[in-house]
């Protein structure tokens, strides 16, 4: 099994911005589409991306938030409560298009997850995917429209994107190895 | 907030405070979109154990559990159990064997559902135990205060009214010494007796006393069917000396909120212009409600996914 | 009962009517008490080795609730008697408050019959003042006198009206009688559940205020000087009460008082630690702790005579309720003594509290002399324990469960025969 290291923060500025061009080229007018990012991960991604769509059209596509804590399909048991993160969708939904963004699709549940929220709020014309990072191990038929590189991991791994400042190129994207294959 | 009950104040810490408030907020917004409803709760169990009358708090905890998905059943005062001679713990038993996940019980007795939560496995939520607590109610206070104050440390609150048979008041009482605010009671002697110092408030004797210095001004209801001989004289007198009408509300401060836990016996606790007045936000308490009640069943109900790590 | 010869080797014999404490053989046959003395050897006597413990008195309680007839699923006379003599017990006064109450001459010595073949603690009754303990009509007290009741009784319900009230004590008076009466005012209990004061503020539980028995006390001083009559306190439990009745007793007012044993350790304050166990629901309540130091030094200085073990036993059933539903009443004859010992720490206050005055109250006397009756008590003072069951009572409402008590009984000797303990009984 080949291990593959993360990514540094000009490899990660690079991908964002590959993503971002492909968005503009497939994706058409930023004003035709909004981005939401997936708590907490794909908020920064998604802010990062409205920026960069914004210094190369001119335009900002709208972007919001979508929490999935209630949403989740795990089976629940005493102890900690999750906190609560904030769903934000400043626009109309129905009939719009919509991408998702987030930092890591891994078992495809959280993109699940998303998927109701956004249903309880509204019937969007259609939704994409975009990620960061695509790390296999999908468990649901989900699959991303915009993937910004795909990295192969044991399924007991954890793939850490640590966002930190867009401009000096600190972002990284860190695997932690997890137990023997 | 790592407990299976809740069933008053008094050991609530800080933290355990502001979480629930924090999540009551998140859940406002649930019941702000078109559907009202997170799944979070689906296929739990959440029974409704009213032995006093209430409609209003009853519905509240109903649609708190059914905004969560959960199914709601509901047993009442007038069920035919307790009428046939039941007593309490035997007709917990027979709900225990339907296996229900929480109860929500309101209780002419104090120490019901301590009662019920030293014997069950499920969660026991305290709608209400005679004079002694009503958790969500002064957390929804709380939550009100909140969102005009910013943070209750160091505010004062007043409560006005039969302070000592109050389980509102006792449960804000707590929760507020909790979060560093300073707490003052006014109302007649028999319902405002210099015991209540040993809940550590500061005892005042006439409404007037308590206008100048309060951020909030709390009403309780006068409950007349509940009164023992003597404890009042008529309500003529009670609201001349303890009622709030615009010209003492005008003594206090401007931003003074004014708060009312309901329904109001306006013309007695207040005058109808202040229950409908600018400083009144009773109508938040009622929508804040559904919004505690909600978190206290997501964060009683809710928890770790048992996977552990976050499968996204 | 068999004539058994008992030899009690070695132990403290204390008495405190003969001003004894040394160590001493006791020889028992015949029920009675042979000799007291060193080096005693009688033949074919079961020898009981008593070194290391004290010998004593047995005690005497006046008004525990046996609730036979009619209620004799939470006690009844021989399980009563049991859960006596396995707290030290040798005479218990029954409470008249059965059901039927024991208000006539006729139930006085039906009960008292069935009541002679118990094998635990001697039983004898008191008779209620009123028919029904109604507090209405008076009684034939004089009959049940002659039929065998020690003392008169109102069943712990205090008689709201002082002219009857009056009346009672005057009739009573000629019979010789004490007449036993809990201080209270019913419509101050009022709905209290527990004693008013910080506790109950805090938890949310009405409240019965001290003032309510200072009030009861209050009345019984001034009837009893009015009428002379011998007035017997049976549960003083504040503070207030006991200024109240020194002031009396150094004006010479022959009136007695007793201490339930438990609210001599327990407060309030248990109610709210225990979150609403049922089993701390009494009537008296459980008072503040400055009471119970009030209570503590009473006993040591005599103003309260007697220790109670107040007995008043409830089914589980009965006790598995909410609160403010559930019936007021705690076990405590097999607790009694190790909760007086634990408060006070002097065992000659305890004994003479436990044994000696109530016995003088019905007319006995409690000795540790030859000739006397082998009423007999083997005590160990140096045990320390957690209180738990199981008990030999019915009931199961002992407040005191969990807490850790010194001293223990050994062994209870009544008329001469073993009534309780690893000899026999």
């Amino acid at each position: 099994m080949t291990r593959t290291t993360g990514m540094n923060g000009v490899e990660v500025g690079r991908t964002l911005d590959r993503l971002a061009t492909e968005m503009i080229e497939q994706l058409g007018v930023p004003t035709d589409y909004s981005l939401v990012g997936i708590v907490t991960g794909g908020r920064p991604i998604a802010e990062r991306l409205a920026n960069r769509i914004e210094q190369s059209t001119g335009v900002r596509p709208a972007t919001g938030s979508v929490d999935i804590t209630l949403y989740r399909d795990d089976l629940y048991t005493g102890l900690e409560k999750p906190v609560l993160g904030e769903t934000l969708l400043p626009f109309e939904l129905t009939g719009q298009d919509i991408v998702l963004v987030d930092d890591v699709l891994f078992t495809g549940r959280t993109v699940r997850a998303a998927l109701d929220v956004l249903n309880d709020y509204g019937r969007p014309r259609t939704v994409k995917l975009a990620v960061l990072v695509d790390r296999g191990h999908r468990e649901l038929p989900i699959s991303a429209d915009f993937v910004g590189r795909t990295i192969l991991t044991q399924k007991s791994d954890k793939v850490e994107v640590v966002v930190v400042d867009d401009e000096s190129g600190s972002d990284q994207v860190v695997v932690h190895p997890g137990g023997p294959a | 907030m790592n407990r299976k009950d809740l069933l008053g104040l008094r050991d609530v810490s800080r933290e355990e405070i502001n979480e629930i408030l924090d999540t009551a907020e998140r859940f406002r917004n649930v019941s702000e979109r078109k559907i009202k409803k997170v799944p979070t709760l689906r296929g739990r169990t959440v029974v409704t154990f009213f032995m006093e009358n209430s409609t209003r708090t009853r519905m509240s905890f109903d649609l708190a559990a059914k905004r969560l998905s959960a199914d709601t059943l509901g047993f009442s005062a007038s069920s035919s159990a307790t009428k046939k001679g039941e007593t309490l713990m035997d007709t917990a038993r027979n709900i225990d064997a339907m296996k229900p996940d929480a109860i929500i019980i309101r209780h002419s007795a104090a120490g019901s559902p301590h009662m019920l939560a030293k014997a069950f496995p499920w969660s026991v939520l305290n709608a209400g135990d005679g004079i002694n607590e009503h958790p969500s109610q002064a957390l929804l206070d709380m939550l009100t205060m909140r969102d005009h104050l910013g943070s209750l440390e160091g505010k004062t609150v007043a409560i006005v009214g039969d302070v000592y048979h109050s389980r509102v008041a006792r449960s804000n009482i707590y929760g507020l010494t909790t979060m560093g605010a300073k707490v003052v009671v006014a109302g007649p002697g028999t319902m405002c007796p210099p015991s209540m110092a040993h809940l550590g408030v500061e005892v005042r004797h006439s409404i007037d006393e308590v206008l100048d210095d309060a951020d909030v001004i709390m009403m309780l209801r006068i409950q007349r069917e509940r009164l023992q001989p003597g404890m009042m004289s008529t309500v003529n007198e009670y609201s001349r000396f303890y009622g709030l009408d615009i010209e003492r509300l005008r003594r206090a401060r401007p931003e003074v909120l004014v708060m009312h836990p309901g329904p109001i016996n306006r013309g007695v606790e207040m005058t109808p212009d202040v229950a409908d007045g600018e400083q009144s936000v009773i109508m938040e308490q009622v929508t804040n409600g559904v919004a505690v009640r909600m978190a206290l069943l997501y964060l009683l109900l809710g928890g770790e996914p048992m996977g552990g790590e976050d499968a996204s | 009962m068999p004539a058994d010869s008992i030899v009690l080797k070695g132990g403290r014999v204390i008495c405190p009517a003969s001003e004894t404490d040394a160590i001493a053989d006791v020889w028992i046959q015949n029920g009675q008490i042979q000799a007291v003395g060193s080096g005693i050897d009688a033949e074919d006597a079961q020898i009981i080795d008593c070194a290391g413990s004290v010998v004593a008195p047995g005690f005497t309680d006046l008004g525990a609730e046996l609730c036979d007839p009619g209620k004799t699923w939470r006690e009844d006379l021989s399980s009563g008697s049991e859960a006596a003599a396995a707290g030290g017990f040798t005479t218990v006064v029954a409470s008249p408050r059965t059901d039927p109450v024991i208000d006539t001459p006729l139930a006085v010595s039906e009960t008292l019959g069935r009541a002679r073949s118990v094998s635990g603690a001697r039983i004898e009754l008191a008779g209620a003042l009123t028919l029904g303990l109604r507090g209405e009509t008076m009684a034939e007290l004089g009959l049940m006198a002659e039929a065998g009741a020690v003392a008169f009784s109102d069943g712990r319900k205090p008689m709201m009206n002082a002219a009857l009230l009056r009346r009672s004590l005057d009739y009573a008076r000629p019979f010789g009688l004490p007449i036993i009466i809990r201080p209270g005012d019913l419509d101050l209990e009022g709905s209290g559940v527990m004693h008013e004061g910080e506790v109950s503020t805090q938890i949310g539980l009405r409240g019965i205020p001290a003032a309510a028995e200072e009030i009861g006390v209050g009345r019984a001083i001034a009837l009893a000087s009015l009428t002379g009559a011998r007035v017997h306190l049976s549960q003083v439990t504040t503070a207030g009460s006991v200024r109240l009745i020194r002031a009396a007793q150094s004006e010479g007012l022959p009136l007695t008082a007793a201490v339930p044993a438990r609210h001599l350790v327990l407060t309030d304050r248990l109610v709210d630690e225990s979150v609403y166990n049922t089993a701390t629901r009494m009537l008296p309540p459980l008072r503040s702790e400055l009471d119970r130091v009030a209570l503590v030094e009473a006993v040591l200085d005599g103003t309260v005579d007697t220790i109670t073990a107040d007995h008043v036993p409830m089914t589980r059933l009965e006790k598995e309720m909410e609160y403010m539903l559930a019936a007021p009443g705690a076990i405590g004859l097999e607790t009694a003594f190790r909760a007086a010992l634990t408060a006070t720490n002097d065992i000659h206050r305890t004994l003479d509290a436990l044994a000696v005055r109530p016995a003088k109250i019905i007319g006995r006397t409690a000795e540790v002399a030859v000739n006397g009756v082998a009423d007999l008590v083997i005590l160990d003072l140096n045990t320390e324990a957690t209180v738990a069951g199981p008990y030999r009572s019915k009931g199961h409402n002992e407040p005191l469960e969990g807490v850790q008590l010194k001293g223990s009984v050994r062994l209870t000797i009544r008329d001469g025969c073993i009534i309780y303990g690893p000899h026999g009984g």
